[in-house]
């Protein structure tokens, strides 16, 4: 490796081809590889400071004989250093085969520290104790709405389109804001530009295509459409309990992009990404305990029309521009009560990263949103968290037919600073407006790496921050909201550390505090507000809790690990009041997973998972709605009682066949292997004197085959 | 939005697994003490205006039963449960009305004349006079049952709640508009018109026990329907300027038997029953109650002996 033609440093490669040059200034460095029995070649490879650069080089074999042999992949593995305290990334091989996600690279997800359990079919991200709508979900920083179709056995983006899955539990940079929670950004992978490739995928839940090749020589495209057929199957099942069911949940996502190379450091990139969720049940008669009820009607979609511009710009800067435009609907129809929200969203993020000295860059970013909301609803009148359930046959509902406009401008500057060789700093600061609260906030955040040894590397990591996130607009958006509302605010600190043990093996433990204030909850205000509801920042809570990973890393032939999270997720409604248990607190939450490749095409894994139950709000009798005809129920204590445990083992089975330009792959995945009847929740007897535990999804195996071009 | 349209999901679905897949013993049947219907002459009250209230219950048991009445005015929301919070929150504030105790299941309210105009515009579309009312097959005494401030006692012990009857009935307050109650016009028996003072006679299916209705095997299934009289559902705008079409719904109840649809919407109110093995040589009561979803409410009963 040389700069200036002064040679810097050399490597050799261990047996599998890896090499890594540690600690270099930031810069241009040329890179010459030279190899018995292969073309040696020369490339040029830009180092930012902070940052880990990985390439993957594909010298040629000198051919013995004219018709020469296929080109042989050396791949260069690494990651880089996080700039958060936490940062998970899962490799590609991973992600498709993680038993009992049926491949789904976004569900994997859910086996990390930190992610607790949604209750079942409930497509819910709930991170560090927070609220699923606390965590974002970005798209290369688009946020979109929902990351998983109905029932949440599916993301609404294919593992085959995703470049990479970025998980931040807490704790994250200035980067992201408007969120309390986690966050999850998904990048879009580049479309190939070695010729053309396809696939095709069909198991029991959907049906996929893939089609990406490169236009020319700067240009490339993919497109990629799914569509379920669930409810080819499950109608006719479903019809046989006496369900009355019409249609059985459908669900559609579609991806393009058309990436071209404006210069040799400049690429221009457009993407359509979307979704659309459907589900209708008609019902032979109305429920007794609700006789209003009649046909039921759930439409949910998004699509967004995404552009973006990557540079590298002399001197080591890179700037990259984002801008997005789209419509996300959601869509409830029951007997005469409706929801429908439309919402325009457009976004703007650009991000500039500056070389300030060889030991420190900076980050500056705007991250702005516009949004247009068209709203029609005709619902009951809002109810109180955990409140009991009551028949809505004969309340008032509200009515309202308005359009809310949401504009929140942000901004932020972060720091990438190394000032020991083994130390980095990551001071940043955030700062956002809120329009609908006429709010402004100033969000700092630092977090640190200590590499207290290199060889195996130790690390001490830790963080804190601000975080704010504006109420929902249905609380803060008159008529419907109440005026005067502040953001909810959190406060996250996190303290840990990480240990190799040799190459594959990396323990990590992290100990997390959030300390919520601000929190928007219902109010025992009089209605101050035509939904009949009132809202008020008189919440607080906070979430304590560890996470432990113990992981082994992909060696091409085995990968697994260990996750566990205690944790304990507390909120109050006033001040004065007790702490109680929040709805999606888990006190432990284990999954340990494992895949092996026997060898000859065939992968065999396993997953096991335990998780605490969740609370719930007991019922302790009911009274007579006597309008309605039906009973109310009598709440207890809120979340003062929880459900059975849960625990579950999955397995999958691969075995791929390859032939000549192109691959056929089958699988198994069986999702709780041993049927175990998981507690979801209580069902109860019409007036609320009776109850019984509600069982979750039973053994569902998904068999499925992939050909790939 | 994300946040209102799962609450908005959750709340509309929920009715939709009460009982959903369990083997709970039908709503319809009737056990012990249970009110069917609460009338009201005046759904929609004026300001100012007397309005009576006539419950109607039975208890299998043959029990006298003790009656209470206390309201409840403009509660925070439109749950039976605001109604009790609002009662607490008066007696807490010394403005708490005296429960009447007695023999009859009638009682009489008059609304305030100020009653909408004390209250904020916002509060308006949804303003109610909650009726508690409280039916109990000993004496109704102060306590504590099940969190409820009262208790009713029979045979010398405090009964469970699910053993008496607690609800509410709501009055709602307008200014100028009215709602009938349904009227049910006839009850047909397997298509034939089915006179009021007519007991039908029928064998019982081979189950004392059976919850549904398709199984229940091996007896005579008849098809009864409540038939609504004509203009039922009523349609128009209201004083606030919404437009609306009346919901109406049939519930069924009775003594012994299973229902082939304990509800039925007013158009299509027809529903196989069934009697079960248990009810042979008894006589068993089936009731017809017809509710809009603006407190309109209408009943009839039939009777019918099980061979």
């Amino acid at each position: 490796m040389s700069q200036g033609g002064k040679v810097v440093a050399k490597a050799t490669t261990t047996f599998d081809g890896v090499f890594v040059f540690g600690q270099l200034a930031p810069g241009t460095y040329a890179v010459k590889v030279t190899l018995d029995g292969f073309q040696p070649f020369a490339v040029d490879e830009t180092v930012a400071a902070g940052e880990e650069t990985q390439v993957v080089y594909r010298p040629q074999v000198i051919p013995p004989k004219p018709t020469g042999d296929e080109p042989i992949e050396i791949e260069v593995k690494g990651q880089k250093p996080p700039r958060e305290v936490t940062r998970h990334v899962l490799e590609a091989a991973e992600l498709k085969k993680i038993p009992g996600t049926n491949g789904d690279a976004i569900r994997a997800i859910e086996n990390l520290p930190g992610v607790a359990r949604p209750p079942s079919v409930q497509g819910l991200l709930i991170v560090r104790g927070s609220a699923p709508f606390d965590t974002g979900i970005f798209i290369d920083g688009t946020q979109i709405p929902i990351a998983y179709h109905f029932g949440g056995l599916v993301s609404v983006v294919p593992s085959e389109v995703l470049e990479r899955i970025e998980f931040y539990p807490g704790n994250y940079g200035v980067q992201f804001g408007r969120g309390m929670g986690g966050v999850v950004d998904i990048g879009l992978r580049s479309p190939k530009k070695d010729g053309f490739h396809g696939l095709l995928q069909v198991d029991l839940l959907d049906g996929r295509a893939m089609i990406e090749g490169p236009i020319g020589t700067r240009t490339r495209f993919l497109a990629a459409a799914r569509r379920s057929w669930v409810d080819a199957w499950l109608k006719p099942v479903l019809e046989s309990t006496g369900t009355g069911v019409s249609t059985a949940p459908v669900y559609y996502d579609a991806q393009v992009i058309l990436e071209h190379d404006v210069t040799d450091q400049t690429t221009a990139r457009f993407a359509f990404f979307g979704a659309k969720d459907r589900l209708a049940i008609t019902l032979n008669a109305p429920d007794p305990n609700d006789p209003g009820g009649g046909d039921l009607g759930v439409s949910l979609w998004f699509w967004y029309l995404q552009g973006r511009v990557q540079s590298k710009l002399p001197g080591g800067h890179r700037w990259t521009t984002t801008i997005s435009y789209g419509a996300d609907a959601q869509d409830v129809q029951f007997a005469s009560n409706y929801l429908r929200i439309t919402t325009y969203p457009l976004t703007l993020r650009t991000d500039f990263r500056a070389k300030l000295a060889d030991s420190a860059s900076a980050v500056f970013g705007i991250d702005t949103q516009w949004s247009n909301a068209d709203i029609q609803l005709k619902v009951p009148p809002i109810q109180r968290e955990g409140e009991a359930p009551s028949p809505f046959f004969s309340r008032p509902p509200s009515v309202f037919d308005f359009n809310a406009k949401l504009f929140r401008p942000g901004a932020y500057a972060l720091l990438d600073w190394r000032p020991l060789e083994d130390l980095t700093l990551l001071p940043g600061v955030r700062v956002d407006y809120a329009k609908d609260t006429a709010e402004w906030n100033v969000s700092p955040r630092i977090a640190g790496r200590w590499n207290v040894t290199k060889h195996p590397r130790t690390t001490i990591k830790g963080g804190t921050g601000v975080f704010y996130q504006p109420p929902q607009p249905n609380e803060s958006i008159p008529p419907y909201g109440t005026v005067g509302l502040g953001n909810n605010r959190s406060v996250h600190y996190s303290l840990g550390f990480e240990r190799e043990f040799g190459r594959h093996v990396e323990l990590s433990v992290e100990g997390f505090y959030k300390d919520l204030r601000n929190l928007v909850v219902q109010s025992d205000a009089a209605a101050s507000t035509q939904s009949g509801a009132s809202w008020a920042n008189t919440g607080s809570g906070r979430v304590a809790g560890a996470e432990f990973l113990l992981r082994y890393k992909n060696d091409g032939k085995f990968f697994g690990w260990i996750a566990y999270t205690l944790s304990k997720s507390q909120r109050r409604d006033a001040p004065g009041e007790p702490l109680r248990d929040f709805q999606y607190d888990q006190t432990h939450i284990l999954s340990v997973l494992a895949s092996y490749q026997l060898g000859n095409g065939w992968q065999v894994g396993g997953r096991f998972r335990y998780v605490t139950g969740s609370p719930y709000t007991p019922y302790t009798g009911g009274v007579g709605d006597y309008d309605a005809g039906a009973y109310a129920a009598i709440p207890g204590a809120l979340y003062s009682a929880r459900d059975g445990a849960f625990h579950r083992l999955d397995l999958r089975v691969d075995k791929t066949w390859k032939f000549p330009g192109w691959q056929l792959g089958a699988y198994l995945d069986i999702q709780n292997v041993y049927n175990r009847r998981n507690p979801e929740g209580q069902q109860y007897n019409f007036n609320y004197s009776k109850s019984q535990a509600v069982a979750g999804l039973p053994i569902l195996p998904i068999v499925g085959l992939r050909g790939e071009l | 939005m994300k946040r209102l349209f799962d609450w908005v999901l959750a709340v509309l679905t929920a009715p939709m697994f009460v009982g959903c897949g369990a083997d709970f013993d039908p709503g319809s049947r009737v056990v012990g003490t249970r009110v069917v219907a609460v009338v009201v002459d005046q759904p929609y009250a004026h300001p100012g205006e007397t309005v009576k209230v006539d419950a109607q219950a039975l208890d299998t048991l043959g029990r006298p039963l003790e009656w209470g009445f206390v309201t409840c005015f403009a509660p925070r929301a439109t749950t039976p449960f605001a109604c009790f919070q609002k009662i607490a929150e008066d007696a807490a504030g010394g403005t708490l009305p005296a429960l009447t105790i007695g023999p009859s299941n009638t009682y009489s309210y008059t609304v305030p004349a100020d009653a909408l105009a004390r209250l904020p515009v916002e509060a308006r579309p949804s303003a109610y006079v909650g009726v508690l009312i409280v039916t109990c097959p000993g004496k109704i005494q102060p306590g504590d049952t099940q969190g409820l401030p009262l208790a009713c006692v029979a045979d010398g012990r405090a009964l469970r709640l699910d053993e008496f009857e607690v609800g509410v009935k709501r009055v709602f307050l307008r200014e100028k508009d009215r709602n009938q109650n349904p009227v049910i016009a006839k009850v047909n028996w397997d298509g034939v018109e089915w006179p009021e003072g007519e007991v039908k006679e029928v064998s019982p299916c081979g189950s004392s026990t059976e919850n549904r209705y398709d199984r229940c095997d091996g007896g005579e299934k008849h098809v009864v329907a409540a038939i609504l009289g004509a203009g039922v559902r009523e349609t128009g705008t209201d004083e606030l300027g919404n437009p609306f079409t009346e919901d109406v719904a049939i519930q069924h109840y009775a003594t012994e038997g299973l229902f082939e649809y304990d509800a039925r919407i007013g158009d299509r109110p027809e529903t196989g029953w069934v009697a079960r093995a248990g009810a042979s040589g008894k006589t068993v009561t089936l009731w017809f109650v017809a509710r809009d979803n603006r407190g309109g409410v209408g009943w009839t009963s039939r009777r019918v002996k099980v061979r």
